[in-house]
Formats: structure tokens, sequence, C-alpha cells
């Protein structure tokens, strides 16, 4: 429980202080709040899991000076990823998950949850933060963000959740 | 009522949700929210902090960058000295009196959203209030939007919702100034007649008619205008003065004398 929170905190760390003020060739974002959205233990029709979203993407807005914005992502996000991962897995393997990671649900499963999970957190971004429409810059960008920031989590879980933390991560 | 809460138990998840995204709508659409001019922006004590303490890592590596952008500041305002110096000697006295100004430094500073901010390390011990407007050597930053003990929020010029009035220099004519939200580097000169001849290049500079920001500070210089627009007013691009990729140091115009007049203008 220590090292979740250890992790999640740094993970915001990161996005606030360091990742929030860089464009990637001018063009791409990375954002940690997703993985910590997506790796955070699933509930069927958990209000913690409501509740936690909202205040880790209020704690983000605080610093970001975009009240609001996050917030209203995380939420819609995690609401997202409940119903999703009910549709592709079904509820009878869902109660046995301990977490949504690549290890419990393998590589073809996984990138069929996450991947329209992370296109969605993009896309709500651009919309929210950015005030643009959808045009082809724009979804170049949601789809080259989303991809990067999926290998961003692959490389993030292979690291982090096979290592004696992933005991404690559900 | 035992209906009610048969409902509410079956549906508190969903319930939940409506509930806490009404709260995040009211959050981003409400900007006189309570919550939001109080804590929740950096401004408050620990964002502030935080900011503060990775400014001060960042700023040390880029020491050599800010001291050349200092040197050409210096020259700048030593220009402008001397020729304030020899206006005072050859005008009579009526020059505007009663500006002060707060130097601070940038802790924050956001480009890549529709409403960027910015953060910098003075507030209200320092005598900083909202409103009061920001400035740089190469032009205007923005106006005070929410302050703490120690430190204030701007908000930019590149924010969507932010209007600054100006005056053309060549032509003394009044306009508007507001970002698009597309390019940092460029604005947008609103409410410019079309019978009024203009050219690429002419400087826009404040009017000072809006009580925030001191007559004559730089804004930028026209680099685009079209005429054929289906209204009476051209469609003005300007380049901005300021560079906001590379701000650092800032000034807070403090101008005693506005209180007065802003008085003075509310009777009747």
């Amino acid at each position: 429980m220590k090292n979740k929170l250890l992790i999640f905190s740094l993970l915001i760390f990161f996005q606030v202080f360091v990742l929030n003020k860089i464009i990637f060739f001018d063009f791409l974002i990375l954002s940690p709040l997703i993985i910590i959205l997506l790796l955070y233990k699933y509930k069927k029709n958990s209000l913690e899991n409501l509740l936690f979203a909202f205040f880790i993407g209020l704690a983000v807005d605080i610093f970001n000076d975009s009240l609001g914005v996050y917030s209203m992502v995380s939420i819609i996000i995690v609401y997202f990823r409940n119903f999703w991962i009910l549709k592709i897995i079904g509820e009878e393997k869902t109660s046995e998950l301990n977490d949504l990671s690549i290890h419990e649900l393998g590589n073809f499963q996984y990138f069929i949850f996450s991947y329209p999970v992370i296109s969605l957190y993009f896309t709500l971004l651009v919309l929210l933060e950015s005030s643009s429409f959808l045009n082809l810059d724009v979804l170049a960008f949601i789809l080259l963000s989303s991809s990067l920031n999926y290998v961003f989590m692959l490389v993030f879980q292979y690291l982090f959740l096979e290592s004696k933390l992933s005991d404690e991560w559900g | 009522m035992r209906n009610l809460l048969k409902f509410i138990s079956r549906y508190n998840y969903s319930i939940t949700f409506f509930l806490l995204f009404s709260i995040s709508i009211l959050l981003i659409s409400n900007e006189s929210f309570i919550l939001r001019s109080e804590y929740f922006n950096s401004s408050n004590y620990i964002s502030g902090s935080f900011y503060k303490a990775q400014n001060n890592i960042f700023s040390y590596f880029s020491l050599g960058q800010k001291n050349e952008k200092l040197e050409n500041e210096n020259l700048t305002l030593i220009n402008k000295l001397s020729q304030l110096e020899s206006k005072i000697k050859n005008e009579s006295s009526s020059d505007r009196l009663g500006l002060n100004f707060i130097k601070a430094q940038v802790i924050n500073n956001s480009l890549n959203k529709s409403k960027n901010y910015i953060t910098i390390d003075k507030g209200l011990s320092h005598g900083i209030k909202k409103n009061l407007g920001v400035i740089s050597t190469n032009g205007v930053i923005g106006k005070i939007k929410h302050v703490s003990d120690n430190f204030s929020t701007i908000i930019s010029v590149l924010n969507t919702s932010f209007f600054l009035s100006t005056v053309i220099k060549e032509t003394k004519t009044l306009s508007s100034l507001n970002w698009d939200g597309e390019d940092p580097k460029r604005a947008k000169l609103l409410y410019v007649p079309k019978h009024i001849p203009l050219e690429v290049g002419f400087s826009v500079l404040t009017s000072s008619f809006d009580s925030i920001f001191p007559q004559d500070i730089k804004v930028g210089r026209i680099t685009s205008i079209n005429k054929n627009v289906n209204s009476n007013f051209y469609d003005i691009e300007i380049i901005l003065s300021e560079d906001f990729y590379s701000i650092s140091n800032v000034y807070v115009v403090m101008d005693s004398l506005n209180e007065e007049k802003v008085k003075l203008e509310m009777l009747d």
C-alpha cells in the first residue's frame, strides 16, 4: 500500500512539474495520470473509484490552473474504464482480477481494453483544455499521443508490476 | 420516501458520477466560483512553493541565457531613461505621476492551453492586488487574477478570455486585442474600422483606457491586414512584442491614482 501511494505520488509529481511543461516534437504529450486511472484497482460500481478519480484529477487541476478539466476527464475515464472492462471480459472474469494490468489481461486483451480508454482521455483533454475541434491535426495528435502513452504504460508495467510490487498493487 | 431511498441505493454509482460530473462543469464554467478564487489555483501556498522550488532549480541551468536577456533589458531601460529625461527637460510637467512597479519572477507559465495563466512569486504581502496590470520590458504580459500571501496568478495575454484596450500608434486608432488560441506569438486586433488607412508594421500600444495598464506600453506590431471580411472592421493579426516562451522577470504596475480615477468615473 505504501509503495502504491508512493508511486502514485511520484507519477503525479512527474506529471505536474515536468511533463506538463514538455511537448515532445512540438506535438506529443506524455501523461502519467492515465496510468494511475487505468491501473487503479477495479471494483464494479465502486464509488471509491469515482471519488479517487475526481480528487486525483482535482489535484492535477490545482497545479495546472485548469480547475475542473482534469477532474472531469478523470471521472469520465474511470466510469468508461469500469464499463469497458465488463464489456470486454465479462462480469465473471472481472471479479477474479486483482488489477487491470497487462499481466492479468494478456497482451491482446490489454490492448483492446486500454487503447480506447487512452484515446478517449486525449480526445477529452483536447476538447476541454485547448477548446480545439476535431480536425486532422487534432486526430493525429490524439492517435500519436495515445500510442506514445500506451508504450509508456507497457514499459512502466514491465518495470514495476512484475517485481514484488505487483503483489501489493491490487 | 422508501422508493426514493431504494432508487438512490440502486443507482448510487451513476448518481455519484453525475454529481461529480456536475461539480466539474461548475468548476470549469463558473470563473467566480468561490473555491476557484481562494485556494484552487497555482497561487495557493503549497503549489506556489513547489513551483518556486522547481523554478529555483531550473533557473540555475539557464543563468547564461538570463544574463544575456537582462543585459538587453538593461540597455533598453537605459535608452528609455535617457528619452524620458530629455522629455522631462523639454516638456511641461504634465506627465503622468503615481506609477510604481513591483518586480516579480515568473515561477510557472503555461502556453499550450486556450486559457493560459502565469504564476509569480509576489503576493498580498508585497502589496499586490487583483486586477493590477503586469508588464515586462518587452511589453504587456497580463493582469493579476488570484492573489495569495506570497504568490499571484496572472491571466496571460495568451488567454482567450483576456481583452486589452489598445491604440495603433501611427493612426491613434483605438482597438482591442484578443488572442485566438492558435499561435502563442500572434494575436488579433479587433474593432478597427475599414476607413482607417493601415499598413503592415504599424505599432500597437496600450491605451490606458482600461485603467489597468499605463499608456504607451508596447503590445506588438501589425503583420497582416485583411479587408475582405464581411464586417465593418479589418481582420488584423499582430505579432506580440513579448516572447511568452521565455519570460522570467515581470513588473506589476501599481497605479496610486487609478483608484481615484475609477471612483470618479463611477460617479453618476
